[in-house]
């Protein structure tokens, strides 16, 4: 982003704006739900990627990757989807994690500010593993 | 309203579509305007960036200025040369005052799932201008100067 706020171009190695299909699949590994987001969350298939992620069963202490690695496009809508989840899963001690994300994706995610809201991993794995290891044990209070 | 004098066309060089306001009908002026696009040598991260903003345009046009109503209509007008891209996109509703749209990337923002469509098209395109109203939105995305060669 420049000092106006404006996104500059990157090169063009990962954006295919041709591709206007969507689906969705959820599976389950290492105690999380990884669901794998494919083709295109534009407008017209905003609701379709709603109603997967609310498919998403949030049990207490749910984890939930969203693999973003061959997500071509997302709009707002999308990024409102994801923030749903999050808020499901947050409300029930779980977390939301946003793995390999397209550049583009990725720009997007960063300009919105939402990559402080879940956390973006470069594969599946680095997520389950941060969430496999214990919580840094907390300092006491210095006299 | 017409055309920005700082866009650099004329009315005349416009295309305009009219199309029936619903999301699935709005997809058409996008492809035409991406295909216009493509055939005028843009990069596929400029291209992605007009997509984006088009469409939280035609988003906020049919959910928000025409409150889902299907027997409205939204009107496109377009224009795509090899240095820049011209878009207009126009609903039937009594507008909305774009300053009063609060900061999505606000810490106290960032978990409501709505608001960052006007935020995207500024981010992604190099000027946004509203008719009076705000029922009328201008968009012109230039293309990025081709990166100078490092010494």
């Amino acid at each position: 982003m420049d000092a106006e706020g404006k996104v500059a171009p990157s090169p063009a190695d990962s954006v295919n704006t041709c591709n206007e299909s969507f689906r969705a699949a959820v599976e389950q590994a290492g105690g999380a739900y990884v669901i794998r987001l494919y083709g295109s969350a534009g407008m017209e298939h905003v609701d379709e990627l709603r109603r997967r992620l609310l498919e998403v069963p949030c049990a207490e202490n749910a984890r939930v990757v969203l693999d973003l690695s061959e997500l071509h496009f997302v709009n707002s809508a999308g990024l409102g989807a994801f923030i749903a989840l999050h808020r499901r899963c947050r409300e029930l001690g779980g977390e939301v994690a946003l793995v390999n994300p397209r550049r583009a994706v990725e720009q997007v995610l960063r300009v919105t500010n939402l990559d402080r809201l879940m956390p973006i991993f470069s594969d599946v794995e680095s997520a389950l593993k941060r969430w496999a290891q214990p919580p840094p044990p907390t300092q006491p209070p210095s006299a | 309203m017409t055309v920005p004098p700082e866009f650099g066309i004329r009315e005349s060089d416009l295309t305009e579509m009219v199309v029936p306001s619903n999301l699935r009908s709005a997809k058409e002026p996008e492809r035409r305007i991406v295909r216009a696009m493509v055939r005028n040598g843009y990069d596929p991260e400029t291209t992605f960036g007009l997509k984006l903003a088009l469409e939280e345009a035609m988003t906020n046009a049919v959910k928000h200025g025409n409150c889902n109503d299907p027997s409205k209509s939204v009107v496109v007008r377009y224009y795509v040369d090899p240095r820049r891209v011209v878009v207009m996109v126009r609903d039937e509703g009594c507008g909305f005052c774009p300053e009063n749209v609060p900061d999505p990337t606000a810490e106290e923002n960032l978990e409501r799932p709505n608001g960052r469509g006007i935020m995207l098209m500024h981010s992604y395109t190099t000027r946004v201008c509203y008719n009076r109203t705000g029922n009328e939105v201008w968009m012109l995305k230039e293309k990025s100067p081709p990166p100078q060669p490092t010494r």
